[in-house]
């Protein structure tokens, strides 16, 4: 008799590789890591390929437009936009990377045990997270940040708790539906315990929702860290920070220099997009809608 | 259930939420290690003054007894002292609320046409170019952080074009409201004050200097909205009624509306409650950039100033407008889908 | 005259892999009053047939090839608005999963209310009612269920208001793709008896797409087996149970457990049914058939009348076997 624990788990790799042949949203993936692999290289490789120190004041004429010497121009403290561009993407990544494992090694676990468990479990759990998610939740994240003060980790742990409502939701909800299933009812009529059926079975297929998830929250992050950037919560003035610089730009776009705005901002649009575009495919992907 | 019940049992349920929700804030802001009132004013400030003020500010009792205050003074109304001006800061979020609702509502309205304009068209024509291109569009969207968007609008219309303004909310005096029916009101809301005055030209101001800030934080809402509306489209469409409604030989016209659409839509209500959410979480940042004097303004100013009370204080109160918003929102859908009552 | 005639009927779909035929070639005539059976496997192209017959096959699919010709006229070169008025009231269809075949948020009433009136605009909302009524008590539901949701009623109900929905205009045809293959046995028996019972009453012509060989015994005067898009074998229902020619027809008679037989074990055609999306010299039957030879893997055997008006497409009876 074939063995119905035989859920639908494809090796990550076999997988990407036949990515191109589902269409649109196949090629949304294949986009997406692209884009995130060119901008994740280019600003690991940061100190090696900026051809002026992104922090140095003064290394050209204030506000200058583009040029030659300098492609994007240069901002209001004379620092070099190209430079910046490259290098300003790590306090953003760490952020959202950081936010990212947050939410998935918090809301994932607790999503699995609210959906599995007994009402007594389930019922106050939800209801927390209900409030959670019902929330603004630019405005709590503002509230956390206010309160945590700057710093990479914390803005992390902001970002992170308005998320996790998501996670536990979409897992919660998984769980629920496939705790019925006969696959589960198999490993159970076998003897498979309950940690056995949850991380064994059911987890791995709810790991595609939890992709989708993770990549649109990455995207969220993204978008999110710049908007706490831009009210003043940011992470450290210092560093090359692309958030930071289309918050300082507003004076220089005002005067006309609309370059120290519009680079930082690209640049932000491009990470964000990069992960929505792997989100967006991913979930038409793994769920297709051509019914033949 | 009927529909009495539903909306009974939905109201209450709202009430431990609410409280919980009030809870959070109250433990984030507790959760400062140190003292609120301290590192708002900083370890200059001469100790006995602080002394007194944390004592006019109730701060000076034990947490749980704080904490029941806080309760107590919501029920009231009560959102706080605020450490900045010691004043109450409830009228203060109050007086500023209005500004917000008119982005608001304005900018839920920009996103709900384009997005399920977009979404419905885009799912009539699902697999063709046009489909991909509105798609992608829409992906794009979602990644444009609605302060860039808005700074690039300002950029082009207000300091390239000058056509539109380039923040604030009148050029010149505010609309005071008019008289209806006897009574004077003014409401905050510039758009309609100025109408109740049957003054045209503030009219006109008020609704020019809306176009900007409403379309950035319209546009950066509606990708939900195209996302949605064209997915429960398709599945709509696809569904076997509507085929059978075909077989029956009702008009296109018909099938599309009274199928389609009416079952295709039905979500999208949930959505702009769910949305409406991180509408208020954009205002914030979209206010800033158009200099717009409402509650995200407010919050921002709390923020450079410390003042974690204000901030408090006009956190709660968007929860609890959210919390309102949702409960209509689904009381109305319950209305419109008998399916739900259970 | 012919109430319906069709020939060389080809749709196809367009996927991912390529033009996937789901319906190759199908001719058949149907007369009034007569009820004819199509019966396949899943995926044979029998749905899509049906489909076909009202020209609503969906995208990514169409009609590439063939005619329609009910009451003469082609239906696949009518224009929009005639085949709308065509559609419920000279020829209908009823599906296979009542659950998903009403409009959830509309009331049953007016599920009646608005097919009277897609068709005859100035018909009054009270004559409406009661004409709806009236079939509705011929179907054995309480007029009372009108003003009742569809996720109100059992399955079996559904169903039925289904029926009354499609006869509520008298059409001359009526197509039911799998009418009673989602509800249980015994609404199942309900239903067939129904659909035998209107027949008669309304004089109705009627085309039974289902896989089950048994419910066309009762109800059908000739039988179209169905494979792999194409129709095989098509004779009278008596015929094809005297005598199957086709093989395949001749092992979906063996599939029919019989109290009676001897046998204690259930019978099955190994094998799986063919993948459309590419295209298939010669018989498609021939992967599985326990008579294939060479020529079946080569030539595409066609319908041809074998036996006073028993056709077959099998080149075991063209004489010469190689």
């Amino acid at each position: 008799m074939k063995k119905e624990s035989d859920s639908r788990i494809r090796p990550a790799i076999n997988f990407f590789f036949t990515l191109p042949k589902f269409g649109t949203g196949g090629m949304m993936v294949v986009i997406g890591v692209a884009i995130v692999i060119i901008l994740v290289a280019m600003t690991i490789l940061s100190p090696f390929i900026t051809p002026h120190s992104p922090i140095q004041l003064s290394v050209g004429p204030a506000d200058a437009a583009p040029s030659l010497s300098f492609p994007m121009g240069t901002n209001r403290l004379g620092q070099d936009i190209f430079s910046r561009m490259i290098a300003g993407g790590s306090t953003m990544m760490e952020v959202a990377g950081l936010a990212v494992a947050i939410c998935f090694l918090i809301g994932v676990p607790l999503g699995l045990l609210a959906g599995y468990s007994r009402r007594l479990i389930d019922s106050p759990l939800s209801l927390l997270m209900d409030s959670l998610y019902a929330f603004p939740g630019l405005v709590l994240a503002i509230a956390i940040a206010a309160v945590l003060g700057r710093g990479v980790v914390n803005l992390a742990i902001a970002i992170a708790v308005v998320y996790i409502p998501t996670y536990f939701r979409v897992v919660r909800s998984q769980v629920l539906t496939m705790k019925e299933m006969p696959f589960v009812e198999a490993v159970k009529v076998e003897g498979g315990g309950t940690l056995n059926i949850l991380f064994k079975q059911i987890f791995p297929n709810v790991l595609a929702s939890v992709a989708v998830i993770a990549s649109i929250n990455v995207a969220d992050a993204v978008i999110t860290e710049a908007g706490l950037t831009y009210i003043g919560l940011g992470v450290n003035a210092a560093l090359p920070d692309w958030g930071f610089d289309i918050y300082y730009g507003y004076q220089s776009l005002l005067a006309g220099a609309w370059w120290t705005v519009l680079f930082p901002g690209l640049m932000v649009v491009l990470l964000a997009g990069g992960f929505t575009f792997i989100g967006e495919g991913l979930s038409e992907v793994l769920n297709p809608r051509l019914r033949r | 259930m009927s529909l009495k019940s539903y909306i009974i049992t939905r109201a209450l349920i709202t009430i431990p939420t609410v409280l919980l929700l009030v809870t959070i804030v109250f433990l984030i802001v507790r959760v400062l290690p140190g003292d609120p009132a301290l590192l708002h004013f900083g370890k200059q400030v001469n100790p006995t003054a602080l002394a007194s003020v944390r004592h006019s500010l109730g701060l000076d009792v034990p947490i749980y007894v704080q904490y029941y205050n806080y309760i107590i003074g919501l029920f009231h109304g009560n959102l706080g002292i605020a450490f900045s001006n010691e004043e109450p800061v409830t009228p203060q979020v109050l007086s500023a609320f209005p500004a917000t609702l008119e982005l608001s509502i304005g900018s839920m309205f920009v996103a709900v046409l384009v997005g399920v304009l977009l979404g419905v068209r885009s799912s009539r024509r699902y697999g063709s170019l046009e489909d991909k291109i509105i798609r992608t569009f829409g992906a794009i969207i979602y990644s444009i952080p609605v302060f860039f968007l808005g700074l690039i609008f300002i950029a082009v219309f207000a300091a390239y074009f000058h056509i539109l303004p380039s923040g604030g909310r009148m050029s010149v005096l505010i609309p005071t409201g008019g008289t209806v029916f006897g009574v004077h009101i003014q409401t905050g809301l510039y758009t309609v004050d100025s109408l109740l005055a049957g003054n045209l030209g503030e009219f006109a101001d008020a609704v020019w200097h809306l176009i900007l800030p409403c379309t950035a934080l319209g546009l950066y809402i509606s990708a939900v909205f195209l996302r949605i509306t064209r997915s429960n489209m398709l599945e709509a469409l696809g569904q076997e009624y509507v085929t059978a409604a075909r077989a029956r030989g009702l008009k296109e016209r018909t099938v599309l509306y009274t199928y389609g659409l009416r079952n295709g839509l039905l979500p999208v209500l949930t959505i702009m409650g769910l949305e409406f959410a991180g509408l208020l979480g954009g205002a914030i940042l979209t206010e800033t950039t158009f200099a717009w004097n409402g509650i995200g303004t407010y919050i921002v100013t709390a923020i450079t100033d410390r003042d974690y009370i204000a901030i408090q204080g006009a956190v709660v109160f968007f929860g609890i407008l959210v919390a309102l918003v949702s409960l209509v929102v689904d009381i109305l859908y319950a209305y419109l889908d008998p399916r739900i009552r259970y | 005259m012919t109430l319906l005639k069709v020939q060389g009927l080809n749709v196809s779909y367009k996927t991912l892999k390529g033009e996937l035929k789901a319906v190759q070639g199908v001719d058949f005539e149907l007369e009034q009053q007569e009820t004819l059976g199509i019966v396949g496997e899943s995926a044979c192209g029998k749905s899509t047939l049906g489909l076909a017959l009202l020209n609503l096959v969906p995208p990514p699919g169409r009609v590439t090839h063939g005619r329609i010709l009910l009451e003469g006229e082609d239906i696949l070169s009518l224009d929009n608005e005639r085949l709308r008025r065509t559609r419920g009231k000279v020829v209908s269809m009823i599906f296979q999963d009542p659950m998903t075949s009403l409009n959830p948020v509309k009331k049953i009433g007016e599920h009646f209310v608005e097919a009277i009136r897609a068709h005859n605009p100035r018909a009054g909302r009270g004559e409406a009612v009661e004409k709806a009524g009236k079939i509705l008590g011929e179907l054995g539901i309480s007029p009372d269920r009108m003003a009742d949701y569809p996720h109100q009623l059992s399955g079996g109900m559904k169903q039925r208001i289904m029926i009354g929905l499609s006869l509520i205009l008298d059409p001359k045809l009526l197509i039911a793709d799998e009418p009673t293959t989602s509800l249980d046995v015994v609404i199942e028996a309900q239903i067939l008896d129904l659909l035998h019972q209107l027949k008669s009453s309304l004089k109705l012509s009627m085309i039974l797409i289902t896989h089950n060989l048994g419910i066309v015994a009762e109800v059908a005067d000739k039988i179209a087996i169905m494979y792999g898009g194409e129709i095989y074998e098509l004779a009278e229902t008596k015929a094809i149970f005297k005598k199957p020619l086709f093989p395949y027809t001749q092992l979906l008679l063996k599939l029919v457990p019989n109290i009676a037989s001897e046998s204690t074990s259930l019978e099955w055609i190994p094998g799986s049914p063919p993948d459309l999306s590419y295209p298939i010299p010669g018989c498609k039957f021939a992967a599985r058939c326990p008579f294939v030879f060479d020529r079946c893997r080569k030539e595409r055997p066609s319908l041809r009348n074998i036996e006073s008006g028993h056709r077959a497409a099998c080149h075991l009876y063209d004489g010469d076997r190689k």
